[in-house]
This record gives structure tokens, C-alpha cells and sequence, in this order.
């Protein structure tokens, strides 16, 4: 009985992760030697989106249910490491009343990152035992008040938090190199996932929940391993982005920032990993483009106008073309290596090696 | 041994199930037959966990089952198919078949190590499929697949909810075949659902016939095909 899931073995998910990530190896190897600085500053964010939109994947793709709460993870991940790591003299200034002691704790990054996984570890968990046992437009919804519980707080909890303005002064220590090796490890996670014999149990119950349970599958416990290693990935991307950017505010963690990060996993395909590359890479790019045309740019010859809020605009338009053409984002159900195996089997004078 | 036992349900109004009893030993080949609403699919329901009983309950080995929901029941070892087809028709057909035996390599790992399932998609004639979508399948080959599903259970107990459906003579004639030997390999006790009289008759040990939520007749297939109740309710009675 073993020997079924040889053919669809956890070498086969590593090898796909490592496929997925490769574009991005690529194009980020580009970047380094040749691009000015910031554009690699551009290529760090896109790398930051791509883990957000992994972690996203990893619920939403695989258990078919929206999740609005996942920017949660981002920014609790963020402010955790950020709490732990800033030096005691620029807490003075930042979050001077901390409680707990914080005011005047500073951790080696190493450390603060392993307690802020395990903090959200301890959350994803409590939030996710609810969340789980509903299926539906309900989870959605809980989703979405898990978001807005947690931004209130952020924003309402001064002490610790700082509020509705920026939180500044953490070390920057994070570089591009470093973050295409996290980007490749959680893509490869992702689809380790997704290819497990949990994550297969998850997918059916996302197509038949009826037929998944009368399979003996603990649903519930399947929706929460999902949720959780989602929400590690997600707190990773937001470490990422601290300790690259030095400061955060929790605004910029809330919903537009929501919707951008859905619409990448809606265009790219939400249930491989390698549509996760697909639409965040589009969508990226495709709004720095548009950010130069918004500044009406000068283009053979002609001065267009300053056209603010383009972007969003068409970020609107895409995600309508999507849903009405190919719902099933770009990849559909395919990953970049099921592709590649089917070009390669249908290439003339292969076709005699299989039976 | 699987038990029903005075088994009754209703939805509003209508009683679906009216203190239904019946029993199937292990390796035994039941049928259950009846007109359409007798009640034979929410039977099935009930045994399989989606539905709980209003009243009487369902035993495997003496033990109640009923009423715990559809995973209870699977882990402890009955398996099922649909009527209306439930597979997961973007998950290839290896995958469909692996969602059932992730289950039994947890909850019967004893039975689940003896199991071949390669061996048993050659069985069913589905070998060289295992990496299709199972949605892409034939209509046939889907029914199949739904029976590999629940056979990766390793289940003591099958329900086959009209298994034949959709099929032509000479394929319900293999199916039957497949069913039989599944039965004498894994010694699987089975219920099988269905509208075809013909299959029935020719594959079943025992026959249970439901009207109107209530067991009328029970016996061989010569005892059920000449009981006149039988021969009234699901012929039609003599003009």
C-alpha cells in the first residue's frame, strides 16, 4: 500500500518547489549584477509578496476557503521581531511604556525570530481550532473579523504596538541573496504541502466535503495544519520585510494590501504553488509599470497626464478579466512541472516510451 | 457483523424510514432493492453517518455507530459509495484513491499494510488511469473509481449505492465479477443498492426489499423474486 505514494513522492514536491522558485532565482540573479539599487529594492518587495501570497496558498488554495485575516500573520510577524530587536535607546523613543519588560529587551535577531514564530504559532493555533470547524461563507467571514480584531488592536495599543504611526529603528540586515533562499525554502514547503497525503485529504474535502468526510477525514484538523503553516509563512514574509525596511506601520498591512495579495493568488491560480510565482511576478510588475504612467510620463513625444489611482484601477479591470475568462487563474490545477511532463511526453519520438 | 436495528427517520412530514431492521455478516453479499423512494439511499445515509436516526440505531460488531458522523463511521470501518457520483474530480485518480488510504494506514494499519491497491486498480480495469483526473473519466470508470476509493478504507463493510448505474449488460456483468472477488479476497461484507432486478438477483446472497420506508420481504433471490408482496409493490400487482 506504500507503494502508491512512491509515485507521487515528496521528490516530486521538492523538485517542483525548486522549479516553481526558479524564475525568480533567475530573475533576481538579473537584478543583482545588472539593475540599479532600486530596482532591487523593487525585486525585495516582490519576494516579500511572493512568501505572503505562499502563505495565502497554503489555506486558501489547498481549503478552498477565502481567507481576508492572512495580512494578520504579516504584521503580527513584523511587530514581534521588530519589539524584540530594536535597540533599548530607540525603544526610549518608540514604545517607552512597553509592558512586560520589553521597553528594555533587546534580542539577537536569531532568537527574536524563533520566539515571534512560536508566538504565532500559539495564535494561529487558538484562532484556528474556531475557524476550522467552519466551512462556508461563514469562514470567510471569521476571516475577516479576525483582521479587524487584530489591526484594532495594533492600532488602538500604543504601549506595545505604537499605534497608528510608524514604528521605527529596526536593524537592517536583510539582503536579496537572503531572501530568494527563504523565497525557494517556503516555495518548496508550500508544495510539500499541498502534495502530502494531508493536503490531498484537504483538497478533496474543498471539492466533496461530503464524500472527504465519509472518507474518515478530520476535516477540521486537516483545515487547521493548513491554517497554521500558512500563518508561519505569512509571519515570516512580514519578518522579511522588517528587517529589510527597517520600520512598518500597520496600516500598510491592511486591506488594500489584503486585496493585492488575493488578487495575486486569484490571477496566478490559487491552487498550485507555481501560480503563486505566475501572479504575484504579474502583478508586481505590472503595477510599477502603471506607477510610471500615473506620473505622466513623457512617451514618444508626448506628454501624457498625471493619471493617480491607475493602478488600482486596473488591478479592478485584471481581476474582472480573470474571474470572467480563466476563474481558475493562469495555471488552473496544473504546476509548472506537471506542464513540462506533459510537453515532454507529447514531444514526437518520445510518445514510445510509455506505455 | 453489521446491525440495523429499528431504525427509523423522517424528514418533516414523511417518514423516510420506518423501524427498519437488518443485519449482514461478514463476507455476505445483501441487496436491497425497492421502488423508487422506498427509502434504500437514506438507509444507506443513516448507516454511513451522514444522516443520524430519529430512532434505532446502527451496529458494527456490536458497537453503536450511528449518529457520530460520517468520519466515525469510516474509521471504524464502513465504507460507501454515492448514487449521485462524489468523487474529487480535479485530484487524479491515484489521489482520490490515496484520500481513503491515508485514513486506513491511521485508524487499521494492520489491514491497510495487507492491502494492494495496485493490484486492485488492475482489478478493476482502471490500470494506466491512476494519473488522470478522476472528473475526466468516463461516466463508467467513475463508478469504478468510487469503489477503489471506498475499498482503500479497508473497510469490513461496503455500501454500494446503485454501483451499476449507467452501465451496459456486459459491463454490470464484470462489475458483479469485480464485486464478487472483492468479497472473497478481503472478505467485505456488502450491501449493494440497486434499480437492476437482473443484478441484483444474480449477485446477492441475501435480498432486503424497502416500500414506503419499511421492510417487506427479506430472503434469497428466489424467495424475494416469488413473495407476492414484493411481486405487488416493485412489479406492480396483477391486473
Amino acid at each position: 500500500m506504500t507503494r502508491l505514494l512512491a509515485l507521487d513522492g515528496w521528490r516530486r514536491s521538492v523538485i517542483g518547489g525548486l522549479i516553481a522558485a526558479l524564475p525568480v532565482v533567475g530573475v533576481c540573479v538579473l537584478v543583482l549584477l545588472f539593475a540599479p539599487a532600486y530596482v532591487e529594492r523593487l525585486a525585495y518587495a516582490g519576494l516579500v509578496a511572493i512568501v505572503v501570497v505562499a502563505g495565502l496558498q497554503v489555506f486558501t488554495g489547498n481549503a478552498l476557503i477565502v481567507n481576508f485575516g492572512h495580512t494578520v500573520w504579516v504584521a503580527l510577524g513584523a511587530y514581534f521581531v521588530a519589539i524584540l530587536t530594536t535597540p533599548p535607546a530607540m525603544k526610549a523613543l518608540i514604545i517607552p511604556d512597553a509592558p512586560w519588560g520589553l521597553a528594555t529587551l533587546q534580542l539577537h535577531p536569531l532568537p527574536a525570530v524563533v520566539i515571534a514564530l512560536f508566538a504565532v504559532l500559539a495564535l494561529a493555533t487558538l484562532t484556528g481550532l474556531v475557524i476550522s470547524r467552519v466551512s462556508g461563507i461563514g469562514a470567510d467571514i471569521l476571516t475577516l473579523c479576525l483582521q479587524i480584531i487584530v489591526h484594532s488592536v495594533l492600532i488602538h495599543w500604543t504601549d506595545l504596538f505604537k499605534g497608528n504611526t510608524a514604528f521605527f529603528g529596526v536593524p537592517q540586515f536583510m539582503t536579496l541573496p537572503w531572501a530568494l533562499l527563504i523565497v525557494t525554502v517556503v516555495l518548496v514547503l508550500a508544495r510539500l504541502f499541498r502534495d502530502s497525503p494531508w493536503g490531498v485529504q484537504l483538497r478533496a474535502s474543498s471539492e466533496n466535503l461530503l464524500a472527504a468526510r465519509s472518507m474518515g477525514v478530520n476535516v477540521a484538523r486537516r483545515r487547521l495544519a493548513a491554517w497554521v503553516l500558512g500563518a508561519l509563512i505569512s509571519a515570516t514574509a512580514g519578518m522579511m520585510y522588517v528587517f529589510f525596511i527597517g520600520t512598518i506601520s500597520a496600516k500598510s498591512f491592511y486591506f488594500s494590501y489584503v486585496f493585492l495579495t488575493i488578487a495575486m493568488l486569484i490571477l496566478g491560480g490559487m491552487r498550485t504553488v507555481s501560480g503563486v510565482v505566475v501572479g504575484t511576478a504579474i502583478i508586481q510588475i505590472g503595477i510599477e509599470l502603471i506607477r510610471m504612467l500615473e506620473n505622466g510620463p513623457v512617451m514618444l513625444g508626448l506628454q501624457l497626464p498625471q493619471m493617480f489611482g491607475l493602478s488600482g484601477l486596473v488591478l479592478g479591470v485584471v481581476i474582472v478579466l480573470c474571474m470572467v475568462l480563466r476563474p481558475s487563474g493562469v495555471m488552473g490545477t496544473r504546476e509548472f512541472d506537471d506542464l513540462l511532463r506533459m510537453w515532454l511526453a507529447r514531444r514526437p519520438g518520445r510518445n514510445g516510451d510509455r506505455p | 457483523m453489521l446491525e440495523i436495528r429499528g431504525v427509523s427517520k423522517s424528514f418533516g412530514g414523511l417518514k423516510a424510514l420506518d423501524c427498519v431492521d437488518l443485519a449482514v455478516g461478514p463476507a455476505e453479499i445483501s441487496g436491497l432493492i425497492g421502488p423508487n423512494g422506498a427509502g434504500k439511499s437514506s438507509l444507506v445515509n443513516v448507516i454511513s453517518g451522514l444522516l443520524a436516526p430519529d430512532g434505532g440505531d446502527v451496529r458494527l460488531e456490536g458497537r453503536v455507530v450511528s449518529g457520530q458522523g460520517p468520519e466515525r463511521v469510516a474509521r471504524a470501518g464502513i465504507g460507501r459509495t454515492f448514487q449521485n457520483l462524489r468523487l474529487f474530480p480535479a485530484l487524479t485518480v491515484l489521489q482520490n484513491i490515496e484520500v481513503a488510504a491515508q485514513t486506513a494506514r491511521e485508524c487499521r494499519p494492520d489491514r491497510a499494510v495487507a492491502m494492494d491497491l495496485q493490484a486492485e486498480i488492475a482489478a478493476l480495469g482502471l490500470a494506466g488511469a491512476e494519473q488522470l483526473d478522476a472528473g475526466t473519466l468516463s461516466y463508467g470508470d467513475q463508478r469504478r473509481v468510487e469503489i477503489l476509493r471506498a475499498l482503500a478504507l479497508c473497510p469490513d463493510f461496503l455500501l454500494l449505492d446503485e454501483p451499476a448505474a449507467g452501465m451496459n449488460e456486459a459491463e454490470s456483468a464484470m462489475l458483479a465479477t469485480a464485486i464478487r472477488s472483492i468479497r472473497d479476497r478481503h472478505g467485505v461484507g456488502l450491501i449493494v443498492i440497486d434499480h437492476d432486478l437482473h443484478f441484483i438477483m444474480g449477485l446477492c446472497e441475501r435480498i432486503a426489499v424497502l416500500d414506503m420506508g419499511r421492510k417487506i420481504a427479506e430472503g434469497t433471490a428466489q424467495e424475494v423474486r416469488h413473495d407476492p408482496k414484493v411481486i405487488e409493490v416493485y412489479l406492480g400487482a396483477p391486473a
